[in-house]
C-alpha cells in the first residue's frame, strides 16, 4: 500500500505544484488582498510546507501554528469563503497536473483539517 | 515570555520578539544594519533547526551550517543562538584607487582588492577604516580585472559610509566581507532569456550580472530596463551602449518619472519591461533596487509566468 504522498509523486510533486498553486492563488481575485505587500520567497516557502501537509507527506504543522498564522487576516475579514477559494484553487491545481479525481479529492479532505484552526475557532 | 540560550546564557524575550531584538536589549553587541533581512549584517548561528524563512537569500553554504538572519527569527523559534567565528567571512585588505561622481548621488568606487575572486551581482560588506559598515553590490569590476572591485555608492547626506566615502582620497585603506547573496549571473542554458530590471544604484549589481553573462558567452537574448527619478539621475548609458554595440544579443532601455529626456522612455521600468515581455516562462529574471520595485517585480513577473526559483530579488534599503 502506498500512502498518499507517494501516490502523488512526493516532493518532486510538490515542487511542481508550488508555482501552479500560488500563482492561481495570487491570481484569484477573491483572496489575493491576503497576499498583499508578503514577502514572495516567505510565502513560497510556507505554500511548499502547506502542499507538502496536503498532499499526506511529512511536517510539522501544528493546531496551534496555524491559529497564530492567522490570526492577522482572520481580523481582516477571513472567513470560510476564503478558505474554500484556496481549497478550489488547489483542487484546479491539481487537475491541471493531471492528477486523477479521486485523489484530489484525498487531498481536499486533508486541507480541510485545518479549517477550524485556521479560521481561529479551536 | 519565551527564551533561549545565547553563548551559555540564557535570555528572556517577549512574545513576538526577534532574536536581535531580545539580545539588543538584554546589552549584548550584535552587530545589526536594516532589520528588515536584507543587509545580512545580523547573522548568527544556532545548533537547532531554524525556520527557512529566518534564512531567506542566504547561499546554500551558510543555510547549512545552521546561519540565521537574527533580525528576522523570532525568540521562539531557537532554542540556543552563537555569534559566527571570523572565519566564516574573511575580511580582504582593499585600497581605493579610483573614485568618479557620476551623477549628483553617484559615486562609482573602484577598490584594489588582492586575491579577490569576482562575483559580480552579489554582495560585500564595505568597513571603512573608522569603524563604518555598509552592503553594497558588486558591479563588473574595473577595467574588467577580478582584483579591481567596483562599487555603485548612492550618496545619501549625513551617512555615515557616504560622507567617509566623500572625504575618501585614491590610496585609503577599506577592508571588504564577503561576498554574500544569491545575485548573480546563473546558467542552466546558454540560450535562456534573461530579463533585468532595476533603479537607481541598483544598475551595479544588473550590470554586473549582464557583462559576466557576456564574458561568459551567453546566447540568448538580455534585456535590461532600469530608470531612476529624473533623466539627470541616469547613468552608465556609455559603457551599455558600448556593449549593445558588441553583443548584438543585449539590449537595454532607460526610463525616468520626470524630467525626462529624449533617449529615455517615461515611467516605470517594470511596466516597461512587462509590456516587451508579456510572458515569461523560461525567463531568468533579476530585480534590483528600490525595495518597492522589487516587490512588485517579484508579484508581476511571477504571474507573467517566471518560476519563482527565477526570479532573483535584492532590495536596497537604506541603513
Amino acid at each position: 500500500m502506498s500512502t498518499l504522498y507517494e501516490k502523488l509523486g512526493g516532493s518532486a510533486a510538490v515542487d511542481a505544484a508550488v508555482d501552479k498553486f500560488y500563482r492561481r492563488v495570487l491570481g484569484d481575485d477573491r483572496i489575493s488582498r491576503f497576499f498583499e505587500g508578503v514577502d514572495m520567497e516567505q510565502q513560497a516557502a510556507k505554500q511548499k510546507s502547506f502542499l507538502t501537509m496536503a498532499f499526506g507527506g511529512p511536517n510539522n504543522y501544528s493546531a496551534l501554528d496555524m491559529k497564530t498564522g492567522h490570526v492577522h487576516l482572520v481580523a481582516e475579514g477571513l472567513d470560510d469563503s476564503h478558505f474554500d477559494a484556496v481549497v478550489e484553487d488547489l483542487g484546479a491545481t491539481l487537475a491541471e497536473m493531471g492528477v486523477p479525481a479521486e485523489l484530489i479529492t484525498e487531498v481536499a479532505a486533508v486541507a480541510e483539517t485545518t479549517r477550524e484552526s485556521v479560521l481561529g475557532r479551536i | 515570555m519565551t527564551s533561549f540560550t545565547f553563548e551559555g546564557r540564557t535570555i528572556e524575550a517577549e512574545d513576538g520578539e526577534t532574536v536581535l531584538s531580545a539580545l539588543l536589549r538584554g546589552g549584548h553587541e550584535i552587530s545589526n544594519g536594516c532589520q528588515a533581512g536584507a543587509c545580512q549584517a545580523c547573522l548568527l548561528r544556532s545548533g537547532d533547526s531554524v525556520p527557512r524563512a529566518a534564512q531567506n537569500g542566504l547561499d546554500d553554504t551558510l543555510i547549512e551550517r545552521g546561519i540565521f538572519l537574527s533580525c528576522q527569527a523570532k525568540a521562539s523559534d531557537i532554542q540556543s543562538a552563537e555569534r559566527l567565528d571570523n572565519e566564516v567571512f574573511p575580511r580582504f585588505a582593499a585600497k581605493l584607487v579610483d573614485k568618479q561622481w557620476v551623477t549628483d548621488d553617484v559615486i562609482i568606487a573602484s577598490l584594489k582588492v588582492d586575491g579577490w575572486q569576482g562575483s559580480p551581482g552579489r554582495f560585500i560588506r564595505l568597513h571603512s577604516s573608522d569603524g563604518v559598515s555598509r552592503p553594497y553590490s558588486l558591479a563588473a569590476p574595473a577595467w574588467m580585472e577580478p582584483e579591481f572591485v567596483q562599487l555603485h555608492i548612492r550618496y545619501i547626506p549625513g551617512g555615515a559610509m557616504s560622507e567617509s566615502l566623500k572625504s575618501a582620497t585614491v590610496g585609503n585603506a577599506f577592508e571588504i566581507e564577503g561576498p554574500f547573496g544569491k545575485c548573480c549571473y546563473r546558467t542552466t542554458d546558454q540560450q535562456e532569456p534573461i530579463l533585468l530590471i532595476g533603479s537607481g544604484t541598483g544598475l551595479a549589481p544588473l550590470y554586473g550580472i549582464v557583462t559576466d553573462a557576456l564574458r561568459k558567452g551567453h546566447e540568448g537574448p538580455i534585456s535590461l530596463h532600469f530608470g531612476a527619478a529624473t533623466s539627470s539621475r541616469l547613468y552608465f548609458q556609455l559603457e551599455l551602449k558600448k556593449l549593445t554595440d558588441q553583443h548584438p544579443n543585449f539590449q537595454f532601455h532607460t526610463y525616468a518619472d520626470s524630467e525626462v529626456l529624449e533617449n529615455d522612455r517615461v515611467g516605470s521600468p517594470l511596466d516597461g519591461a512587462l509590456k516587451e515581455h508579456a510572458k515569461l516562462d523560461g525567463y531568468k529574471v533579476y530585480l534590483c533596487g528600490h525595495p518597492n520595485l522589487v516587490k512588485a517585480g517579484q508579484r508581476k513577473c511571477f504571474l507573467a509566468g517566471a518560476s519563482l526559483k527565477d526570479i532573483f530579488a535584492d532590495a536596497f534599503v537604506a541603513a
